[in-house]
């Protein structure tokens, strides 16, 4: 067993590094449910508006005057639920795709984590030495690094919403712009978070070796 | 060698540290894992820094660490901790 200068062993990091591990797994499960949940609502309106408004394209119904002549031998109720009824069916299929490759993208990212799992699994077992504690740290700060990631994806649901908010507002055609202002403002937030993350922790490293 | 494996440093401070005992150098190659070339790349550079000692055994030199070496290794230890400190929930 690989002891430290106060006579304690390393085994002890070994458990609070599971308790990190289950810590960032949980954290990683819950995040990517609501992502999911997300991009699939925000699809199913997205894609909702745009077959809607195709179907009334298509059925000569897209402006009001063209809309009051379609409904005029017919109660409006029947005539929306004509146009409306594939759109509805088509934004559940755009919204359940979508959020299914969300779910693998999210996914593939996680298994990142499985290192991290690894490598305690193995400690767990065998003695703990000071190769296996750098090795530990390393796929710790990995797994931090896959919870760093998921603020980008968080960017996109800011972007979103700030686009609702500001279209809810009033905005017009500015809520886009409103929108992708706030998605490039958080990503370049979360990508200097984790750029300096990774550089502190590279350099805390070099120092140890320049200081051994 | 320009920048060593933090890796098979620790690899070389725990097999010496916990062997406590003065070690042969084959002995100490075969407990590394590493091949002949690499293993002497390594211990080269422990003993030019300072990390390791030698001293006359019966069938010829015997290596340990140094007390550079063993606070050497007590640092690794701390860092490790404090890092994993850092990185607590």
């Amino acid at each position: 067993m690989a002891a430290a200068s106060n006579g304690q062993k390393l085994d002890d990091v070994v458990k609070e590094a599971e308790r990190y591990y289950n810590y960032v797994r949980t954290k990683e499960v819950s995040g990517t449910r609501l992502d999911v949940l997300v991009v699939s609502v925000v699809m199913w309106f997205s894609a909702f508006i745009v077959l809607a408004l195709i179907s009334l394209a298509v059925g000569g119904c897209l402006s009001f005057s063209a809309f009051t002549s379609c409904v005029s031998n017919s109660t409006p109720g029947i005539v929306l639920f004509r146009y409306l009824e594939l759109p509805v069916i088509g934004s559940f299929v755009v919204a359940a795709g979508a959020g299914t490759v969300t779910y693998l993208v999210r996914r593939k990212r996680r298994s990142e984590l499985g290192e991290l799992g690894a490598v305690i699994g193995r400690m767990k077992e065998e003695s703990v030495t000071s190769e296996d504690g750098l090795r530990l740290v390393d796929a710790m700060h990995q797994a931090s690094l896959v919870l760093k990631k998921r603020r980008f994806d968080s960017a996109v649901e800011y972007g979103v919403g700030g686009f609702i908010i500001a279209a809810i507002l009033g905005g017009g055609v500015a809520s886009i712009l409103v929108g992708v202002l706030a998605y490039f403002y958080f990503k370049e937030k979360a990508l200097r978070e984790y750029e300096s993350e990774d550089r502190r922790y590279e350099d805390s490293k070099k120092e140890l070796l320049q200081s051994l | 060698m320009e920048r060593p494996d933090l890796y098979v440093l620790a690899r070389f401070l725990d097999i010496l540290y916990e062997n406590g005992q003065p070690m042969k150098k084959t002995n100490l190659q075969m407990r590394t894992g590493l091949n002949y070339t690499r293993f002497s790349e390594y211990f080269d550079w422990m003993m030019s820094h300072g990390f390791m000692q030698k001293s006359d055994g019966d069938e010829g030199g015997l290596y340990s660490l140094s007390p550079q070496g063993i606070d050497s290794y007590h640092r690794l230890v701390a860092w490790i901790r404090e890092t994993m400190k850092g990185m607590r929930i």
